[in-house]
């Protein structure tokens, strides 16, 4: 387990340096670095920078070596120093801008994460145990369709409905109202009011998605054998399911936090443009849109890093879970 | 020693094999792969709905009643007309002939918004091969036909109505389908070819090859795709003309598309490294190169054109979101997901649903893509039933 | 001698399979009888439905299969005087008498000793998950009887092997943890379907031992699936031989070895080599393949690769079932008793 344990977290580490390159590249593709936008911001209001200024604001930004310079100053700024650079946009240190809707992103991804494993789990395990049902057919139906809509699609779809049934967009994530009220069971439950249909757009995909592999999973695992070894030795059928293959169907499912979360992540910058919600989407979409390279580009670095640090949780609980992963008998 | 009997020479030995397994026997891989095919209902209408999309998308000039740069100012954001086939309040009664009805046209006093309604008085001639903008048919045949459109070219038919600038959405949509279908389908090959070559090096050789090509994927696996797309999108420079960004955005879709192919291929590789048929090529003193492409790869086309149809979806779901949050393909070019774009403002889409149009195609050929890649691959596996 | 009343009573049992191609008659008819305290080895190729069969009996055929047609019936309490017989196909699936069958008067071990057990979970959690279902142990004392079922199948260091996880054994092994499981609850029978097919020569032959002073200490019948001759020799009282879903001949062992009257079961036993005669020479086999059994031939379904089939009579009429007496059946024309078989010659 310690040495399974440490693989893991020893290929983490090498996954973020190499995201944490991918970045800066992403960071540097378009022409001209943060102090020439500067500098075209000055002369646009006709204060002039002169070369000294220029050179003077290079070094303190950390752009005034070679490529791979630039990157250990950038690198070793976000380790030691959590600094992010600034954004140009507003004018405002990138991690200031992004802490206060950070906690959103998280939170709305978390409940969803959550209720999508709520309602994908059962459903894949009815739909696998009644297979060729009435039930099953449907399920399977409406997996197709979640899987090949876009959620942006039906966010407009859902936008559409709500505009010709109730005149207008439940946007945000509080009513004007609440919003700046202290947390309170009201606050909470209209929270709750508005969190529903970002979750339903963002979670779609997901549930359609997990539904799929668990069932295929319990399809594949209720004809093994150890199935009807269980059987022939008198098992019941209820704990048979539950004790037996269900068990075994659980690790893909605990696995897949590590694709589910950048999809539900991804899910936010399209909803949150749509509903206007407090979260990192709409303003990375901005960024991406301004190129104001350095606020888009730690937002990307944030993502990532969530990802993976997800994808180390799950490969944790499968060790936990999975007695061949724990021992060394798989990788 | 005179004992041994003939356990293979001997077909009369055998079973009389009845007509439909003796035909079995004789059928190639391929054929064998087909006929599993045709069994799979629902694959085989998908395939027929992706054979028709292709012609649609090689004829895409003359299917679209208007040209990709038409706009009709005159008509904005007016909805889909009923193609009728006869008439029964026109001046004589009775009367047959394809035709739609005009649009009358109202503007309401105090949001200045004009909105349209189908008008039966007006009646608009609709002709199948009428004459209509020019075009070259191939880039290369100038023509003047068009499939389905107004007998006069300045009338309005507008059968799925026009966006908010006044462009008819059908005609849009046609030029859509040819962007966005190829998109995936170039993406995928593109993906495809890199994919193949690694996979199949990897699977081959094995060992330490293996180990690194395989430690390189995993790397590239797990920064998630989406923003590492939005990301590169962004950086690309916004004057960028239509075909550059086409052609780039193809590419960046593919690059972070390939790892799962080439994990496929090389699970196969790996899988057929040891079988009989490779070892002997391998005696016969072929290349290297020769047994991967000439013997092994074959032998899985039907799994590799499987997971090819398979991938294809999340590469036109990518470029769709991509494009709609404005990240992607932009104006003029058009793609579904620039289509959409249109539909985005709550304020228009209320009273545009029309405008989601391009949102059921993209559904429908995802699923059609899905269907083939599952039939395919159920089609190439006759053991796993 | 005939027996008394058999432990389990095999009539009439058809099982299916439905697939896209057609419905595959995997047993069709078959009747067997499995004596107490006795070995009954029923023997033959790969698909000739032996596997089926021993599934049916405690109902684990699982969709598409299906079975059709036919009663098994478990004489077991009435021959020990604690209740009365039944067919266990007429059960309900919910039927308390199902569950107890399974696994508690009939044990059961199959061909993959190492999938069959799961391998999320210690064998000895799945022993003891067994024993408490048919026994109403403690906890504690049912991991002490698990200890005790582990030691007296060789097992060795049963203290710590029932903490081990399925993929920590050897497929030895595992079978043997199977067998513990199989006889936890004293078993009147052991269906045994290919128990040692996947395992090496000598573990096989130490499975095979393990399997017969088992059977001398709980005095149990044992209904045992195989294609192997050398096994039936060793084990068997009585052996069935079945081909394409039925059974073709029964005997003694020691007459189906002297004496075979099928013609397919004198070509299985000529295939298998004889040490010192068969030095230097090329085995016979039967010739062709077993017929897909979707196209099952017309008449009597080995005639095609019969060296004795006699044309217009095989290919065409179903074949008669003889008794010979003493249990002794073969279903083959060539011993009918009437008047239009002198054309035969043996």
């Amino acid at each position: 387990m310690v040495r399974y344990l440490g693989r893991r977290v020893l290929y983490m580490a090498a996954t973020l340096l190499a995201i944490s390159l991918v970045v800066f590249v992403i960071i540097n593709l378009p022409p001209g670095d943060f102090v020439t936008a500067l500098q075209a911001k000055y002369n646009q209001q006709g204060q002039g920078l002169g070369p000294q200024d220029v050179e003077n604001l290079r070094v303190r930004y950390g752009l005034d070596g070679n490529l791979v310079q630039q990157y250990w100053h950038w690198f070793t700024q976000i380790a030691a120093h959590g600094n992010l650079g600034m954004s140009f946009e507003f004018d405002k240190p990138v991690a200031q801008v992004i802490a206060p809707r950070l906690g959103w992103t998280l939170a709305v991804s978390l409940i969803t994460l959550l209720v999508t494993w709520a309602l994908a789990f059962p459903i894949g395990v009815y739909s696998a145990v009644k297979q060729h049902s009435i039930g099953d057919y449907a399920v399977t139906t409406v997996g197709f369709l979640g899987l090949a809509t876009p959620s942006f699609l039906i966010a407009l779809v859902f936008i559409y409905f709500s505009v010709t049934w109730f005149g207008s967009v439940p946007s945000g994530l509080c009513s004007p109202e609440w919003c700046d009220a202290a947390w309170n069971l009201g606050k909470l439950l209209d929270l709750f009011g508005h969190l529903w249909i970002p979750m339903i757009v963002i979670g779609t995909g997901g549930v359609a998605g997990l539904v799929r592999i668990i069932r295929n999973n319990l399809l594949d695992e209720l004809r093994r054998p150890y199935v009807t070894a269980a059987r022939a030795r008198g098992v019941p059928e209820g704990p048979l399911l539950r004790r037996y293959p269900l068990r075994v169907a659980l690790n893909p499912f605990v696995s897949t936090i590590g694709w589910i979360l950048p999809l539900l992540l991804v899910g936010d910058i399209v909803v949150g443009q749509i509903l206007s919600l407090p979260t990192l989407g709409p303003i990375l979409l901005g960024a991406l849109k301004s190129q104001d390279m350095y606020l888009a580009g730690s937002i990307i670095m944030i993502l990532s890093v969530v990802t993976v640090i997800g994808t180390l949780i799950s490969d944790l609980l499968l060790g936990w879970l999975d007695p061949r992963i724990r021992l060394g008998h798989q990788r | 020693m005179s004992m041994k009997s003939a356990p293979v020479n001997d077909p009369e030995g055998v079973a009389p094999a009845t007509g439909g397994e003796e035909r079995r026997t004789r059928a190639s891989q391929r054929t064998l792969v087909w006929w599993a095919f045709k069994k799979h209902r629902l694959a085989l209408v998908s395939a027929w709905l992706l054979a028709g999309m292709l012609i649609v998308i090689a004829l895409c000039e003359f299917v679209a009643p208007f040209g990709d740069r038409h706009r009709d100012s005159e008509y904005t954001t007016a909805p889909p007309q009923v193609l009728k086939l006869w008439d029964t309040d026109g001046p004589d009664g009775f009367q047959w002939g394809l035709h739609v009805d005009g649009y009358t046209s109202e503007q309401d006093p105090r949001s200045l918004r004009i909105t349209y309604e189908p008008d039966p008085a007006d009646r608009v001639e609709v002709g199948l091969f009428v004459k209509g903008e020019e075009y070259e048919l191939f880039g290369l045949i100038p023509m003047d036909r068009h499939l389905i459109g107004p007998k006069d070219m300045d009338d309005p038919m507008y059968l799925f109505g026009t966006t908010t600038d006044g462009q008819d959405l059908l005609s849009q949509l046609v030029y859509a389908t040819r962007v966005s279908a190829s998109v995936g389908i170039i993406g995928v090959l593109v993906a495809f070819l890199l994919g193949i070559v690694l996979g199949a090096v990897s699977g081959y050789f094995g060992g330490v090859t293996d180990n690194a090509v395989q430690r390189v994927i995993e790397l590239i696996m797990s920064v998630p795709s989406i923003p590492l797309w939005l990301g590169l999108a962004a950086a690309l420079p916004p004057d960028m003309g239509p075909v550059a960004r086409y052609f780039i955005i193809t590419t960046i879709l593919a690059l972070v598309a390939w790892t799962g192919l080439a994990r496929e291929v090389r699970g196969r590789f790996l899988a057929l490294r040891s079988e009989e048929f490779v070892t002997s090529a391998r005696l016969d003193g072929s290349s290297h190169g020769r047994i991967m492409f000439r013997h092994m790869l074959p032998s899985f086309s039907s799994h590799v054109i499987a997971a090819l149809s398979l991938s294809i979806p999340g590469m036109i779901l990518a470029e769709t979101a991509l494009s709609w949050l404005g990240m992607g393909l932009r104006a003029p070019a058009v793609s579904w997901g620039v289509q959409l774009q249109d539909a985005s403002k709550w304020s228009v889409l209320s009273g545009a649903p029309w405008l989601l149009i391009p949102g059921l195609c993209v559904v429908l050929v995802v699923l059609a893509f899905n269907f083939v890649g599952d039939g395919l691959r159920d089609a190439a596996d006759p053991y796993k039933h | 001698m005939e027996h008394a009343r058999p432990l389990l009573e095999i009539s009439g049992l058809r099982t299916s399979f439905d697939t896209y191609d057609g419905k595959v008659r995997a047993v069709d008819g078959v009747d067997l009888a499995v004596h107490a305290g006795k070995t009954l080895c029923v023997v033959g190729e790969s698909g000739c439905g032996k596997s089926v069969t021993a599934r049916s009996i405690l109902r684990l055929v699982e969709d598409p299969g299906r079975i059709e047609s036919g009663t098994i019936a478990w004489n077991g309490h009435e021959l020990d005087g604690t209740g009365e017989s039944f067919d266990i196909l007429a059960l309900d699936p919910k039927d308390k008498r199902l569950g107890r069958l399974r696994g508690g008067e009939i044990g059961m071990i199959f061909q993959e000793p190492a999938a069959s057990l799961l391998p999320l979970r210690t064998i000895g959690a799945q022993l003891i998950e067994t024993l408490r279902i048919h026994t109403d142990l403690s906890k504690k004392a049912a991991r002490a009887k698990a200890i005790e079922l582990l030691d007296s199948v060789g097992i060795p260091d049963p203290h710590r092997r029932v903490d081990a996880y399925p993929f920590q054994l050897s497929g030895g092994m595992c079978q043997r943890a199977m067998i513990a499981i199989a006889l936890c609850a004293n078993p009147s029978l052991l269906i045994a379907d290919e128990p040692t097919t996947a395992l090496d020569v000598t573990t096989q032959a130490r499975i095979l031992d393990l399997i017969r002073s088992l059977q001398a200490e709980h005095g149990m019948a044992v209904m045992f699936i195989t294609h192997d001759l050398g096994v039936v020799a060793e084990l068997a009282d009585e052996v069935a031989v079945m081909y394409l879903g039925r059974v073709v001949e029964r005997a003694g062992v020691e007459e189906l070895f002297a004496d075979p009257k099928h013609p397919y079961t004198k070509a299985l036993l000529a295939s298998v080599p004889v040490l010192g005669r068969d030095r230097g020479r090329d085995l016979p086999t039967i010739p062709g393949a077993v017929p897909n059994p979707l196209h099952r031939p017309t008449g009597c379904s080995f005639h095609p690769r019969c060296a004795e089939a006699i044309a217009g009579r095989c290919d065409l009429d179903d074949p008669p079932e003889v008794d010979f007496g003493g249990g002794r059946t073969a279903e083959c024309v060539l011993y009918a008793p009437s008047e239009d078989t002198e054309g035969a010659t043996a």
